[in-house]
Order: C-alpha cells, then sequence, then structure tokens
C-alpha cells in the first residue's frame, strides 16, 4: 500500500489532536486539581471535602458519578466554621415556590441529588435551622445558577465572599 | 528589464513605502466619548439596586472576571474588608460601587449604547414619566445586555425577563409589562422608574422586604 503523502499525514494528526483536545475542559480540570488530594483520614464519601464547592466533581462534568442540584456545608456559628451543624436542616426554594428540605451530616455537609430534585434557579434559602429546630436566619439574596452553595459561600469571607453558612451567629446568641 | 525603468520602480516602491509608513502613524489611541444615560446617584441608584439583586450575585455577575460586573451589598465588593467585617454582606451599596457598576454597563458596547441613548434619550410619556413601551426611534434591544436579560441572545444565566406570555417557568407573566423591563428602559430614556425598579427586585421570587435596596 502507498504510504500517505506527508502533508496529508500531518493533517490528519492535526485533525486528531483537535479532536482530543476538544474533549478536555482545560478550566475544569483545573478547578478539580485546585481542590487537592483527599483527606487519608477520610474515605470519599458524604464525609468528605467539607466546606468545598461540591459541584465542581458532582455537577456532571466529573470526576464524580454522583450528580448534586444544590449541596453545600453549614456550620453551628458564624464566628467558627469547624464546628458542623450536624442534623441541621436547610430549606431551599426555587423560582417556582417548591420547596426541598435536605439534612446536613455529621460534617455539615448536605446535598440534593439530581435525580430527585432540580429546581428552576434562582433559588434561596428562608431557613436553616439546627438539629433542635432552632434558627433565625435566611439567606437575603437570590442563587440564580450555582447549585454549589460552597461556591459562595467560601470558609473566608471577603470581597467575593460572605463567608461560611451558619446557623447562630455565635455561641452566646444570635 | 528596461535599465531606464529600474529608477522609476524605486522611487515608486519608496513612495508606497513611506505612504503605507505615513498612513500606519495617523492611527491614533485616541479617547473615544461615550453618550449614555449621565451618572448621579439619583438617578442610577434605582437601576443598580436591582441589578444587584437580580444579576449581581456573587455566582453570575458579582464575580470580578465578567464583562458586566455589579458590585454592591450582598454582592460583590470594593472594599475587600466590607464583607469580611459585618453580616450579611457588609454595609449598604456605596457610592463608588454604584460608580463602578455604572462604568461597567455603559462601557459594554460603548458605540451601541451611544446609539441607544441617542434614540430614547427624553422619551417621555404623557404623566411625565418615562415612555413605556419605548417609542419607535428608542432600541434597548439593540444592546446585549437587554438581549440576554430578555432571553433573545444566549445566556448562561437564561431568560430573566418575560415581555410576553408564555413565560418560562420561575419568570412571572407581566401585568401588564414586567417590571423589570420598565426598569432597565426607563433608564435609557433617562427618566428611570425608581418604583418600577424597586418593586421588581422585591416582589420577583419571594425576597425578603427588608432586604436590601435601601
Amino acid at each position: 500500500m502507498r504510504r500517505p503523502p506527508l502533508p496529508c499525514a500531518l493533517l490528519l494528526a492535526a485533525a486528531l489532536a483537535a479532536g482530543v483536545m476538544a474533549c478536555v475542559d482545560a478550566t475544569h480540570d483545573a478547578q478539580v486539581a485546585a481542590l487537592g488530594g483527599e483527606d487519608p483520614a477520610v474515605p470519599a464519601g458524604p464525609d468528605h471535602r467539607p466546606g468545598q464547592p461540591c459541584d465542581v466533581c458532582h455537577g456532571g462534568e466529573g470526576p464524580a458519578k454522583l450528580q448534586f442540584s444544590v449541596s453545600g456545608t453549614t456550620f453551628m456559628y458564624g464566628d467558627n466554621s469547624s464546628v458542623p451543624a450536624s442534623g441541621a436542616t436547610v430549606q431551599i426554594e426555587d423560582a417556582t415556590g417548591a420547596f426541598w428540605h435536605v439534612t446536613a451530616n455529621s460534617v455539615g455537609n448536605f446535598f440534593i441529588l439530581k435525580s430527585d430534585w432540580s429546581p428552576v434557579f434562582p433559588i434561596t434559602c428562608p431557613s436553616i435551622q439546627d438539629s433542635q429546630g432552632n434558627g433565625s436566619y435566611s439567606m437575603t439574596t437570590l442563587d440564580n445558577r450555582a447549585g454549589s452553595c460552597n461556591a459562595c459561600h467560601t470558609l473566608q469571607a471577603g470581597p467575593n465572599s460572605v463567608g461560611p453558612i451558619f446557623v447562630h451567629r455565635s455561641p452566646d446568641g444570635g | 528589464m528596461n535599465p531606464r525603468a529600474l529608477p522609476l520602480a524605486l522611487a515608486t516602491a519608496s513612495v508606497v513605502a513611506t505612504a503605507l509608513g505615513v498612513a500606519s502613524c495617523a492611527v491614533q489611541n485616541t479617547r473615544i466619548g461615550i453618550e449614555a444615560p449621565p451618572y448621579s446617584e439619583t438617578s442610577f441608584k434605582p437601576l443598580g439596586d436591582f441589578l444587584v439583586y437580580r444579576c449581581g450575585t456573587l455566582d453570575c455577575h458579582g464575580q470580578p472576571g465578567r464583562n458586566l460586573r455589579i458590585w454592591g451589598a450582598n454582592g460583590m465588593r470594593l472594599d475587600p474588608e466590607a464583607s469580611a467585617n459585618s453580616d450579611f454582606g457588609g454595609p449598604p451599596t456605596t457610592n463608588d460601587e454604584y460608580v463602578a457598576t455604572y462604568r461597567s454597563l455603559v462601557g459594554l458596547e460603548p458605540q451601541v449604547m451611544t446609539t441607544v441613548w441617542t434614540g430614547c434619550q427624553g422619551q417621555n410619556g404623557p404623566d411625565g414619566g418615562a415612555d413605556y413601551p419605548p417609542p419607535e426611534v428608542c432600541h434597548p434591544e439593540l444592546l446585549t445586555f437587554v438581549q440576554k436579560a430578555r432571553g433573545t441572545e444566549k445566556h448562561k444565566g437564561g431568560q430573566l425577563i418575560c415581555l410576553s406570555p408564555p413565560c418560562p417557568p420561575g419568570i412571572p407573566d407581566p401585568a401588564p409589562y414586567d417590571l423589570q423591563d420598565v426598569c432597565i428602559v426607563s433608564w435609557l430614556e433617562g427618566n428611570v422608574n425608581a418604583t418600577a425598579c424597586r418593586t421588581a427586585a422585591r416582589s420577583h421570587y419571594g425576597l425578603p422586604q427588608d432586604a436590601g435596596a435601601e
């Protein structure tokens, strides 16, 4: 068989390379990499990576298989993000007025599977209560499209974050 | 080649090269002007408050990487300490933040903004308020940010304004108009409808009545 002329081979290689590159989302890969590795003491699962933006991996682009529609981490006190609000109930309301309640686990993580509920954005959080049913704060803004609450509620407040999600302002009240 | 033609060809080439050089130097980085609704805190605050609520959340245009950037309370802050120092997004939106949002908005498409402002300014209705729907000479739909909000151009945040039913899920039917659109168009006419802006921000999506704008 005759070997293809060199320019044709080059074109073919370039097309293949372009095809491969088109399947790679470098931005997403960088976001995943920025999260770092797993904590060796915590196996991958519902308790892992509290405080991190869950939807980077659970938003449909992988590498996680489970897809979340809404997810985050809630802490007991706004002035101390080391105490998880285990058992807290987070209420989510979507743009159609539909509600969903989700309970935070032992590390404060909560998530709603996309297969269970896909809210119509924008969503908001009208209520968050601890395991005793106490709590008076609500979200005062909309979440227009980020299902990952921790994307905006980072552990450190700053010009681009209001800080972590909390149930009470401080242990001594609020 | 005729030996006599060589000097002529060289001279011609020299003239052409010089002309090209002069032409390339003629391009100057002159400052362009933007004709837009003039800024004042009074005229822009109603729109700015509406924008920060509806569009300026931290997951959308409250991010420094956006072309349209919106600053304000409950969103992205200019002061690096603003959010860290107090609860719920910090103190009320500052004048510097309104100005920053204004500059971002009018600077997105300077020429289109100039065209739209030229056609829309001063279009008041019989009651002295901004005319809505706008008259034929006013074309807010030329602006990309209006197109995106209305859903006539692809928008990652989806359609936010509905001018006529059926509206997408979560977007209220206009009654008779979408007050979000009234707010934006009235600002483009130079006579912002503060009531429409305030009502649009607070009545949609069950926002808390005490949240925000004032």
